[in-house]
């Protein structure tokens, strides 16, 4: 019985890894598309599209420890879906052409 | 929270650890690429498309459109790849059909026949192949890309959650006991590689993924999100728009690349993109590179396509300087290990090694727990350090024994390659892991050892009057399969008893 529990516990474990590190994968792509609506666009006027792509890998990692290494699960994605909320914003601003 | 990270740390390991293996040991070989693609023909090159006074881009545009002519197209594209034959890629947006990559003889000037765009000359093979595995892990198309993303996102991850449970400090960087059980010495040679190698490895990780998720998901998201949908105005921006008279007339291509190379004598032709070409907004690119021993420089100039004017020499994203255009060539000099020329190369070559020992010895740890060894776990071992040892021997010979019996090898390589790394790797499964591996070790060093031989007979000795790359690549291989060779008989030997220290040190 304690054997079936211990693997279901771990079994959900794994699930949760896996939910974090896939919705981080999501949660990064939306706040890089975000990013290039309101990150300066800079002399040349290519900074907001290169900048947020280039640094895509280190959102996803910030995001990936953020969530599975929080002590309180709570309010880590208490905090990343607010970022994630803001940055869809943006983004819903751009598709819609506000500001351009 | 150490034990999670070890437990995060161990589990991405299981999942991500051979691919990672695979991609970072042909990275590091693929840094020398264009030396290895030497060695293959012996130092015998090819005729570049500039020196040859038989090739005319401008006939190598009209051979490849055929009948179809050449009074519009939206992109054509010229290049040259190491010592291969010159490509031209002819395309019109309308029309799928209109699509025609070619290739042309640089020494005749003629098409060659048949061809296609990844058609690859059979000495030439070898080196393309380990790019291919490295880029896409033998996985056709944009998806082989986004899987080695996802490698390269595993292979940051282990990292973090390494850094985050080793704790790694200056004294790390020298601690390496000689006592203990093999298991022991194993683990600490994991995590002094691990010490020395974490900015290569994090640099490398990043960049990989950056540059494998650009093309696949970063623009079209940010295409879609900033540019209603449309890919091409979001790469027109990025790279700078330049306004162009609307006028008559064609340019010549070879007037201008001529005056491209003049304007800097010490760089080689890499590669001409015509846009609009007989259109209003005709114009075309001409990309030159200039490798040195301490530095690396491209050049982007352009040209305007009705008379050939030079327009600009803009950097290589947007039409003026600004830290995006830092940030990429950064980026792309750190990936590629030539942001100081050789001297990066060299130094990339070592972490690369040092990464791939990393990668190794993580993997062949949990099957020196015997608690713990299933066969699974020996069977990673078993691959990740003798097979992958095996694969590289297997797939270097497989391509000298066809290249010599004027067959072309491409093809049988990916097989060579996982048959090499099954054979070194299923040995640990029935047998004693360290065994296995040493015998596994033995026989990849002594192939790599006397792989220079296989490419002498391969190329009928053919020799020529640069043989210095074909000379660094010989001895490079000759001192690696030796030392493997040694060092697995010395240091591959059971010490100690195999429980001696806890699971975390």
């Amino acid at each position: 019985m304690r054997q079936r529990s211990q693997a279901h516990e771990e079994t959900r474990s794994r699930g949760y890894v896996a939910g974090c590190l896939v919705a981080a994968f999501f949660f990064s792509l939306i706040v890089v598309a975000g990013a290039t609506q309101w990150f300066p666009s800079g002399a040349a006027g290519i900074d907001h599209i290169v900048l947020p792509a280039l640094s895509f890998p280190l959102v996803w990692l910030g995001f990936a420890i953020g969530l599975l290494a929080a002590q309180r699960r709570g309010r880590a994605w208490g905090t990343a879906v607010l970022i994630v909320v803001l940055s869809s914003g943006a983004m819903a601003a751009g598709l819609s052409g506000v500001g351009t | 929270m150490k034990r999670v990270f070890y437990r995060l740390h161990r589990g991405t390991a299981l999942v991500f650890g051979l691919a990672a293996l695979v991609v970072v040991a042909t990275g590091t070989v693929s840094i020398f690429e264009h030396e290895l693609d030497a060695w293959a023909r012996r130092g015998a090159r090819s005729v570049r498309v500039t020196s040859s006074p038989n090739f005319s881009f401008d006939r190598a545009i009209v051979e490849a459109a055929g009948t179809q002519g050449v009074e519009y197209f939206d992109t054509i594209n010229v290049f040259q790849r190491g010592q291969e034959p010159a490509t031209v890629r002819l395309g019109v947006k309308a029309s799928k059909d209109q699509f025609v990559v070619a290739q042309v003889d640089p020494m005749t000037g003629r098409l060659i026949e048949p061809t296609s765009e990844d058609h690859v000359s059979p000495a030439g093979s070898l080196a393309d192949f380990f790019v291919s595995l490295h880029v896409r892990l033998l996985v056709p198309g944009n998806f082989g890309l986004l899987v080695t993303g996802f490698v390269a996102f595993g292979l940051l991850f282990l990292l973090a959650t390494g850094i985050l449970f080793h704790r790694p400090s200056p004294s790390r960087l020298r601690r390496f006991r000689r006592t203990g059980s093999t298991r022991t010495q194993v683990g600490q040679l994991h995590a002094l590689l691990g010490s020395w190698s974490l900015p290569f490895t994090g640099v490398t990780a990043v960049t990989g993924a950056f540059l494998s998720f650009a093309t696949t998901v970063l623009v079209p998201v940010i295409a879609l999100v900033a540019f209603g949908g449309d890919q091409e105005e979001l790469v027109k921006t990025v790279l700078g728009p330049i306004e162009i008279e609307e006028k008559e007339g064609i340019a010549k291509v070879d007037t201008l690349v001529t005056d491209a190379l003049s304007r800097h004598p010490e760089a080689e032709f890499k590669a001409v993109a015509l846009e609009d070409w007989g259109g209003p907004q005709a114009q075309a690119s001409v990309v030159l590179e200039a490798h040195g021993a301490l530095d690396h420089q491209r050049h982007r100039l352009i040209y305007d396509g009705h008379d050939g004017r030079f327009l600009a020499e803009p950097p290589e994203l947007g039409a003026k300087p600004s830290l995006g255009n830092t940030a990429f060539e950064l980026t792309r000099g750190l990936h590629f290990g030539t942001l100081f020329g050789t001297l990066t190369q060299f130094l990339w070559l070592v972490f690369g090694i040092a990464t791939t020992g990393l990668v190794m010895s993580g993997l062949t740890v949990p099957a020196l727990r015997d608690k713990e060894a299933d066969g699974w776990r020996r069977l990673a071992a078993g691959l990740a350090s003798g097979g992958l040892l095996m694969a590289f021997a297997a797939t270097g010979w497989t391509w000298a024994v066809g290249l010599g019996l004027g067959l072309n090898p491409g093809p049988a390589l990916p097989w060579a390659f996982i048959a090499g790394a099954l054979a070194g790797g299923i040995p640990a499964v029935q047998r004693p892991v360290l065994t296995a591996v040493k015998n596994a070790a033995f026989a990849g060093g002594l192939a790599i050892l006397t792989l220079p031989l296989g490419n002498l007979w391969a190329t009928k000795t053919r020799l020529s009057s640069d043989l210095s790359e074909t000379i660094a690549v010989d001895a490079g291989m000759i001192g690696f399969g030796l030392l493997v060779a040694v060092a697995s008989q010395f240091f591959l030997t059971q010490r100690g008893p195999r429980h001696t220290e806890p699971a975390l040190a």
